[in-house]
């Protein structure tokens, strides 16, 4: 399934709009939105720059090899410059979208549809497939010899996988293997988010899998907006973990919890908060729980990003992280991302 | 005159009930010390007693000095120069000597040469005026007397400057003549009350000095010149040798309060005599165990404020008499005997509440008898053996191979050899005190002191008095100087003087200006460098130096003006700061008083940021910046790079954030005062607040503070980020605005570190540091560019400019400053230039020095042992303990035992197939132990809990080889507390645990790696290098 006009609640997918509206864009054009403002150009220079460092660091055969590889980083990396608005099969990041994809379909298991080594890289390139599904051209790719399958494909066989993981599973989430008998929320934010991106994207997601899903973040949030991360010792505070339960909730269309205005609360209430760790990692997902939470809520902590941001940047573009550059640059591009798009999207 | 004997009596009576008085209210009687008597006996050259550090004066006493009679003085030396009537001085500070006209020096003063060597010779020739030549006598005619000197050479003096002729150390042996300098005193007490100047040892504090080294024979005749200015209340001392003074510890401590000695008030023996002075008299007292005796000397003149006297003790007789200088015996009493110094007595001179100088003191042992009365006319003739002779003709002339003294009235010539003494009478001399004698004063010197009204004084003819390291006295006019020595000429001897430069200790000049005689207008004080005078800056209309970068300083009464050396550090005040009004007397130079430095102290330190008094035009502001300037100006804008504003004192017209410490909107307004909590808790940054903290700190009129980030202002409002809101307020009610420095530390992201953190994820979690952070904010480097140094000037609104020095044109100073541009400072608004290091000093008692955030500490976490955390694989309370020793099974087969790895390094590394992070660490892990040689590390991956089954597939995966050890139960695990993965522990070859890291972030590489080196370092026996790791 290709043309859909909703699609998931990532904004990144927002920036392909044009592309839908079958707008044919050859050149870069500055990023426009819905409403026709342009993004600041700090912003936007911010994120080229990012975008130069990623590209020049892409090996050969598609994938970013940097202390952490893999499938997941792979496909971070891929929604970074699906996200700035170029057309990704003929604009000027075309080739490292189309190559990056490519090694994503690579890393998946055929048999099993997983991705990667862990069920991170499963979900987050999950979520990568599901962005590029429809507006990467992936017929006629010249391969090297190799038969790669089709991004829907990959897709469903890669839902396939999850689906069945958590069957198996007790507790009706992820952790880190397949076949992982407890779960936590952090891997279970990821493959999550990935599954109802894929859902949003046409792929057919059984309804009580995403039940049961939210049904464990239910019974991982406090009331106070806390999430829990396995179930073992307490509730320590985490904007991470707050940001993923808010925001499974919300593209999960589930609004109406109380654990979700819970989160949202917790979260607009402490937008200096720092991160527990994990800078780059809250921040991505700080940004999108901000983003459909609250929106104000969003617009200040926003401000406050890129300042830090600005003054974070390394000269060739990257930004330092726990995990490597690349998972670093990627993760604070895909935060700053959600302001090529002013507009909240599913307000409802 | 001598009274009568009733008289006498009376008098005596009468004295002595004020004596009593008045020594019972001395401060300086309360003392009681002990005197070190020195070495008896040998009256060789009197070895000088190791001194402590005394100074003289308050100055580098290392430099020779140059002191001027207005007070100013310039460390410095002599330069070479030769027009007689000016002296040539080459301050230290400057580059260029300075000439004054001599008469505006008052003294040079070089540093003490203890010297052992007394001069010698084998006659003494006294001159007018006091001084003492030493040589051979050859020929005295008529006219002249030839005198062969070792140090001038022959020498031809005019026989009306001779006063007396010697044999040295023949009859009356010379104890000490002198006083050169503070080198043979020792003083006591408090501040050191007595200064040396000129040689002379003059005080206007009370204290007491002593003489020692110089051991006084109970048989002495004691030559006495004291002067005073104001009032005369002093006394003069021969101590018995029962004293000793106080240890010398306590001297030089300086110690206001007088510590009591000995208790044994009893072994204070008395002196043998004090002369002292009571109200408007001159007292003569001695006083033993029983008995005492006093008598009136005489009455002080408040003419000649001098007194000259000879003091002759005499055991034999049991009598001490005093007879001025001519001869005359104004008083005697008997003095007691155990009051008489037997083993060597001390001279003591103690000044009350007047001031006192002592200008000489000569102390002879007498054999002879009582001095000569040269009130008689005629020549006084004491040949060594025999009796005195007078007669009113004498010369002195070769006779064959020796010298002989022709007397005409004698019949036989007198061999030079066997000639003691001659002394010329006064009445022969130049100048005379008739008068004086017949008022029945005590008799006034030949030499009163210079600046004196004394008139009529044959010292006066002279420039200068010179007093040299080796304890000459010399009188003359100054002619020159040259590379190494000072000439000299005087009247009445033909030659001059030439005095080696090495070997001067003072010069006097004499009958100077009085400093009152020309009020040139000065425009500052010069203080630093060895130099503090008062004068002005030189403008380029007067000297083209000052407009190419050189700060050119005439002094006061200088004929020259100099540059200051580039390196000079130190200041000229043109306002002195507000003191309380201590009305100086006129003509005193500012000396330490301990009450008026405390009162200055107090007064010169400004409240942090108080406000200057209203002098400046109102609407001015002030803006601080971070390098200590304070420039006056109005702000136009604010914006997100830095300030815009308008100055007259400086060219440009914006200055960068980073540059700015505060701006002063309403300077007159002072701030709000806020106590220590609530300061504290405005600058502690809450730790949600850490990664967007407040960078400027908003004080409003009245007195409110707000913390805020400042975005921008204009001049209506002023717009402010709080809390990532944006507020606006009106400028007006903005007073100031601080610029704070960021939070001072990392050390809270370090804290979290030693956070154990999430149970079963990896827990080390560096807090990203930023790569553009700064740490502390360093003060701009002052390598400034360009020419001239670099000067601060200070103006009395609290304005601050520091500027490289490039001109003084008209009064104004020009010069550049980084970041500024051009800058001017009108010298009329200065208060102050500070040079050098003073510069730098100002700017560390920065005002706004104390407007830092502080992060508020983290919780500190503790460990199961209750113990805090400490820092990074040094936290758990396995560290440093031996390790709990384990067997298990290996999934390869056979067994694993921790013991028999003893004297090897081994890794650890807990594990298990659903940690992520383990599969993430167990590849790094490899590859650091891999990367040492084969055999030196041991490493081993403990699964927990997990079987064969679920571990092969997954290594298979991973393609990971280690060598696994299977922890069924776990209780190895719990073994080694571990509580999250993955863990890694180091155990040493000594079987301590030497490091444990609870997983594996970014920095883990490195960490693991210095911990496996310091553990192979010390398991070869060497110390280990700096663990960083651990130290993290």
């Amino acid at each position: 399934m290709t043309s859909n006009m909703h699609r998931g609640s990532l904004v990144l997918l927002l920036a392909l709009t044009p592309i839908l509206c079958g707008v044919d864009r050859a050149a870069a054009q500055l990023p426009e939105l819905r409403s026709g403002e342009v993004v600041p150009r700090d912003i936007r220079e911010m994120y080229e720059r990012g975008l130069k460092y990623l590209a020049l660091q892409q090996s050969p055969e598609g994938g970013w090899q940097g202390s952490q590889g893999g499938p997941g980083v792979d496909g971070l990396c891929v929604m970074c410059f699906l996200a700035c608005g170029e057309d990704p099969n003929y604009g000027i990041y075309a080739d490292n979208v189309q190559k990056g994809v490519q090694a994503v379909l690579r890393a998946q298991n055929k048999s099993t549809g997983y991705y990667g080594n862990s069920m991170y890289h499963h979900g987050f390139a999950m979520l990568a497939m599901a962005e590029a599904y429809g507006a990467v051209d992936d017929r006629q790719w010249s391969g090297h010899g190799e038969q790669l399958p089709s991004i829907g494909a990959s897709l469903e066989l890669a839902v396939r996988s999850a689906v069945t993981s958590q069957k198996k599973n007790q507790l009706g989430a992820w952790r880190y293997s397949p076949d992982s008998n407890d779960a936590d929320t952090s891997v279970s934010g990821a493959v999550l988010v990935g599954l109802l991106a894929a859902r949003n994207a046409g792929i057919e997601v059984p309804d009580e899998s995403i039940d049961r899903a939210i049904a464990y973040y239910k019974s991982m949030t406090s009331d106070s907006g806390q999430v829990a991360y396995a179930g073992m010792g307490g509730f320590d505070n985490s904007p991470a973990r707050i940001s993923i339960g808010s925001l499974v909730y919300a593209i999960a269309r589930r609004k109406d919890i109380p654990q979700y205005e819970a989160t949202v609360r917790n979260l607009s209430e402490n937008l200096e908060a720092p991160a527990n760790g994990y800078t780059e990692y809250t921040r991505y997902y700080r940004a999108q729980a901000l983003f459909q939470g609250d929106y104000e809520a969003w617009q200040k902590w926003n401000r406050l990003l890129v300042r830090t941001l600005k003054e974070s940047q390394n000269p060739d573009g990257s930004f330092q992280g726990d995990f490597g550059p690349e998972l670093g640059t990627s993760m604070s591009l895909l935060s700053l991302a959600l302001n090529y798009r002013f507009l909240p999207i599913y307000e409802r | 005159m001598p009274h009568s004997q009733q008289q006498r009596r009376l008098s005596r009576a009468t004295l002595l009930a004020c004596l009593l008085a008045a020594w019972t209210t001395e401060a300086v009687r309360g003392q009681i010390f002990q005197l070190q008597v020195a070495q008896p006996a040998v009256v060789a050259p009197a070895q000088p007693v190791e001194l402590p550090e005394q100074t003289e004066g308050q100055a580098d006493t290392t430099r020779p000095r140059l002191e001027l009679q207005t007070g100013d003085y310039f460390s410095g030396s002599l330069a070479p120069y030769d027009q007689p009537g000016k002296i040539a001085w080459q301050a230290d500070a400057l580059s260029e000597p300075l000439v004054f006209p001599l008469g505006a020096a008052a003294a040079v003063q070089f540093p003490l040469v203890p010297t052992n060597v007394p001069t010698q010779g084998e006659f003494g020739v006294e001159l007018l005026a006091g001084d003492v030549l030493f040589g051979a006598v050859e020929e005295l005619t008529a006219d002249t007397l030839t005198l062969a000197t070792e140090q001038f050479g022959t020498l031809h003096i005019n026989r009306s400057e001779v006063r007396g002729i010697e044999r040295w150390g023949a009859l009356n042996r010379v104890i000490y003549m002198g006083p050169a300098g503070m080198q043979d005193w020792l003083w006591q007490g408090g501040k050191q009350a007595f200064k040396s100047r000129g040689g002379r040892l003059e005080a206007e504090l009370p204290g007491t000095i002593a003489l020692t080294g110089h051991p006084v024979p109970g048989n002495c005749l004691i030559e006495l010149e004291l002067s005073w200015r104001r009032k005369a209340d002093f006394s003069v001392r021969l101590a018995s040798s029962g004293r000793m003074w106080q240890d010398m510890a306590n001297a030089v401590q300086g110690l206001w309060r007088q510590q009591p000695a000995n208790q044994n008030d009893q072994q204070d023996a008395g002196a043998a005599f004090e002369l002292t002075t009571v109200r408007d008299y001159v007292v003569l007292v001695s006083e033993g165990a029983d008995a005492a005796d006093v008598a009136v000397v005489g009455s002080l003149s408040d003419k000649r404020r001098k007194l000259h006297l000879q003091i002759r003790v005499n055991p034999a007789a049991g009598t001490i008499a005093v007879y001025s200088p001519t001869g005359n015996r104004l008083a005697e009493i008997a003095c007691p005997l155990d009051a008489i110094p037997l083993a060597g007595g001390v001279i003591e001179l103690t000044n009350r509440r007047g001031d006192v100088r002592l200008d000489r003191l000569v102390i002879r042992d007498t054999i002879a008898g009582p001095p000569i009365d040269l009130s008689q006319p005629g020549i006084h003739v004491q040949p060594s053996g025999g009796d005195p002779l007078v007669v009113e003709e004498l010369t002195i002339e070769r006779d064959g191979d020796a010298a002989v003294v022709r007397m005409p009235q004698q019949d036989e010539p007198l061999p030079l050899a066997q000639l003691a003494r001659i002394d010329f009478s006064r009445r022969e001399s130049a100048s005379d005190d008739d008068e004086a004698e017949q008022k029945n004063e005590p008799v006034a010197g030949d030499d009163p002191v210079p600046g004196d009204i004394a008139a009529d004084d044959p010292a006066a003819r002279f420039d200068v008095r010179v007093a040299t390291q080796s304890g000459l006295r010399l009188h003359g006019d100054w002619n020159s100087v040259s590379e190494d020595a000072v000439t000299l000429s005087r009247a009445g001897i033909a030659e001059s003087f030439s005095i080696p430069l090495v070997d001067l200790q003072a010069v006097e000049v004499l009958g100077g200006d009085s400093p009152a005689s020309h009020r040139m207008q000065p425009r500052g004080e010069l203080v630093g460098g060895g130099v503090e005078c008062r004068g002005a800056l030189v403008g380029a209309k007067e000297d083209p130096r000052a407009a190419a970068g050189q700060l050119v300083w005439r002094p006061l009464r200088s004929q020259t003006a100099s540059p200051l050396r580039s390196d000079f550090s130190g200041r000229i005040t043109y306002v002195v700061k507000q003191t309380p009004e201590i009305p100086e007397r006129p003509g005193a130079r500012r000396r330490p008083n301990p009450v008026i430095d405390f009162l200055r102290s107090l007064s010169s330190v400004a409240p942090a940021g108080a406000a200057a008094p209203a002098k400046q035009p109102v609407g001015d502001q002030l803006l601080w910046l971070k390098t200590g300037d304070r420039i006056s100006c109005r702000v136009t804008s604010i914006d997100e790079s830095g300030v815009h504003f308008t100055s007259s004192m400086v060219e440009a017209k914006f200055v960068p954030h980073e540059l700015v410490k505060a701006w002063d909107r309403a300077p007159g307004v002072a701030p709000a005062p806020l106590d220590e909590r609530k300061m504290a808790r405005l600058l502690t940054l809450p730790r949600m607040q850490r990664n967007n903290p407040p960078r400027h700190v908003l004080q409003s009129t009245d007195g409110d503070y707000l913390r805020a980030r400042l975005l921008s202002a204009t001049d209506e409002t002023v717009e402010v980020e709080q809390r990532l809101e944006t507020r606006r307020i009106p400028v007006d009610r903005v007073a100031r605005i601080i610029w704070l420095d960021k939070p001072e530390d990392r050390q809270a992201d370090r804290d979290d570190e030693a956070d154990p953190g999430d149970n079963g994820d990896a827990a080390v979690a560096d807090a990203a540091d930023q790569p553009g952070d700064s740490t502390a904010e360093d003060e701009p480097d002052d390598a400034e560019p360009g020419v001239g140094p670099l000067i601060q000037a200070v103006r009395s609104d609290g304005v601050r400019l520091t500027l490289r020095f490039e001109q003084l044109v008209d009064g104004v100073i020009g010069g550049r400053r980084e970041a500024l541009g051009a800058a001017h400072v009108d010298l009329k608004q200065v208060d102050e230039l500070l040079l050098g290091d003073a510069i730098a000093d100002a700017a560390a008692e920065n005002p706004f020095g104390q407007w830092q955030l502080t992060s508020a500490p983290n919780p500190r976490y503790l460990t199961e042992s209750g113990e805090p955390a400490a820092a990074a694989g040094q936290e758990a309370g396995l560290v440093g303990q031996p390790a709990p020793d384990f067997r298990l099974k290996l999934l390869a087969g056979g067994e694993f035992q921790l013991e028999k790895t003893r004297g090897k390094v081994v890794v650890l590394e807990f594990w298990a197939t659903w940690c992520g992070f383990c599969m993430q660490a167990m590849p790094r892990v490899a590859e650091i132990v891999d990367s040492y040689p084969e055999g030196d590390v041991v490493s081993i991956a403990v699964n927990l809990r997990e079987d064969a089954d679920t571990i092969t597939p997954v290594l298979e995966r991973m393609g990971l080889e280690p060598t696994v050890a299977l922890d069924i139960d776990g209780a190895t695990a719990e073994k080694f507390q571990v509580t999250g993965l993955p863990q890694t522990v180091i155990v040493g070859a000594d079987g301590n645990v030497a490091n444990v890291f609870v997983g594996a972030g970014l920095r883990f590489d490195e960490q693991l790696r210095a911990g496996i080196d310091a553990a192979l370092a010390a398991a070869r026996g060497e110390s280990a290098p700096a663990d960083e790791a651990s130290a993290q």
